[in-house]
């Protein structure tokens, strides 16, 4: 399982009303030409490590709507106490699922410590996460996902891809910038839910 | 089981030649070490910063892999870098010990739970990290016994000792007297004389 099929059985998994936050890097790119409908209803933040964080944020505070972590072994590992918070949290709408490569990909393929005696799971699930499991090929992600995504608890899913990354036209790529996909993120969440987030500067 | 229990049995168990880096929490815990240390010698040494203290004698049980090296952590520095059970569990120096002291709250500031309070088992996260030998102890006994097979075992270990709050009340005579600084230089002059090394030139030697 490359990156490219993970990206495309979790895209089929979901819907537009759903919420996703996402790792960046080349995996931002392969979501960018998959994510259902190809709508705003995913935050990519720019920093390793806070991917689960923010989506523990938004879980917690749309507790209705259900929300998926796009995340990475790179970034996990960058901030693993997150997993404490989540298990003790356990938002019941809130489905992490952490792409692993064992590697930093995008700076040439460095190893990460997944690639030695690391297990992210089993750290999870000492964290205080419930549902954790690993997954190595596209038939046992698609089952293992849709479990978590329907069972109405938290789940934490470790994914481990084969590295190896698509080639996109310029045209393909991911065309607006970071800040914008932010505003555009809270537009979409307040037509979502009929609330108001950001009321605009002049609100103000 | 309190930590004072705890830190005069961990005093039994070693001697002047082991090597320790030990929290020093707002006081208390650095205050029954400092009255306990085999030989009341300067073998310790005590980072300020919460998440620190795995990580420097990780550190130190890498420079000196013929030393037995043991941290004296706990829940509250623990899980503000629980990154460091990654790297620990990945490199596993089999001369080192971590002995983290999990009263399950910021017991220092107030006595605020920490997320060992709830679903989190440091043990069980350590072993996911790629630690061995990962174990939990809440009485004595198990303590003694657990610890000093994890100290003669020639391998990696992590032992969780769960302990109930209560600070030990130290006359202000019995208190540590010195410095952080004061202290580093003390530790660095111990290591140099224990293994006959030069660490740290005196800064006059920075100028010839």
């Amino acid at each position: 399982m490359q990156r490219i099929d993970l990206v495309k059985a979790v895209a089929g998994l979901l819907t537009p009303d759903d919420l996703v936050v996402s790792s960046i890097g080349e995996l931002w790119d392969d979501w960018w030409n998959h994510r259902p409908d190809g709508v705003a209803n995913t935050y990519s933040p720019v920093i390793l490590g806070s991917i689960s964080s923010t989506a523990l944020g938004l879980a917690l505070a749309l507790p209705h709507r259900r929300i998926v972590s796009l995340d990475t072994d790179g970034s996990v590992l960058m901030n693993t106490g997150i997993m404490c918070t989540l298990g003790n949290q356990r938002p019941r709408n809130l489905t992490v699922i952490v792409v692993d490569n064992e590697m930093y990909e995008c700076i040439g393929g460095p190893p990460t410590l997944t690639a030695g005696r690391t297990d992210l799971a089993k750290m999870a699930e000492g964290a205080g996460c419930t549902h954790c499991g690993t997954v190595s090929d596209v038939e046992s992600l698609i089952a293992e996902a849709e479990r978590r995504l329907t069972d109405d608890e938290f789940g934490f899913l470790v994914a481990k891809v084969k590295p190896g990354r698509q080639h996109y036209e310029s045209s393909q790529r991911r065309q607006t910038d970071g800040v914008e996909d932010k505003y555009a993120f809270i537009r979409y969440v307040e037509r979502l839910e009929g609330i108001v987030v950001h009321p605009g500067t002049d609100q103000n | 089981m309190q930590r004072s229990d705890i830190i005069s049995n961990v005093a039994e168990l070693t001697t002047p030649k082991d090597l320790l880096v030990c929290y020093r929490s707002i006081g208390e815990h650095w205050d029954d070490w400092f009255d306990h240390r085999p030989g009341r010698r300067t073998n310790t040494f005590s980072p300020v910063i919460l998440g620190s203290v795995t990580p420097t004698a990780l550190g130190l049980a890498l420079a000196l892999p013929h030393r037995r090296v043991l941290a004296l952590d706990t829940d509250g520095s623990m899980l503000m870098n629980t990154g460091a059970m990654c790297t620990l569990g990945n490199q596993r120096p089999p001369n080192l010990t971590v002995i983290v002291f999990d009263n399950a709250m910021y017991e220092g500031t107030g006595s605020q739970p920490t997320l060992t309070a709830g679903n989190t088992d440091l043990a069980k996260m350590a072993a996911g990290a790629g630690c061995i030998n990962c174990e939990t102890v809440d009485n004595t006994e198990d303590f003694l016994t657990v610890t000093q097979r994890l100290l003669d075992d020639g391998e990696l270990g992590f032992l969780v000792v769960k302990i109930r709050p209560g600070k030990q009340k130290w006359p202000r005579g019995d208190r540590r007297p010195t410095s952080g600084a004061e202290d580093k230089f003390n530790f660095i002059r111990y290591v140099e004389e224990l293994e006959g090394i030069v660490i740290h030139r005196g800064a006059h030697d920075e100028h010839d």
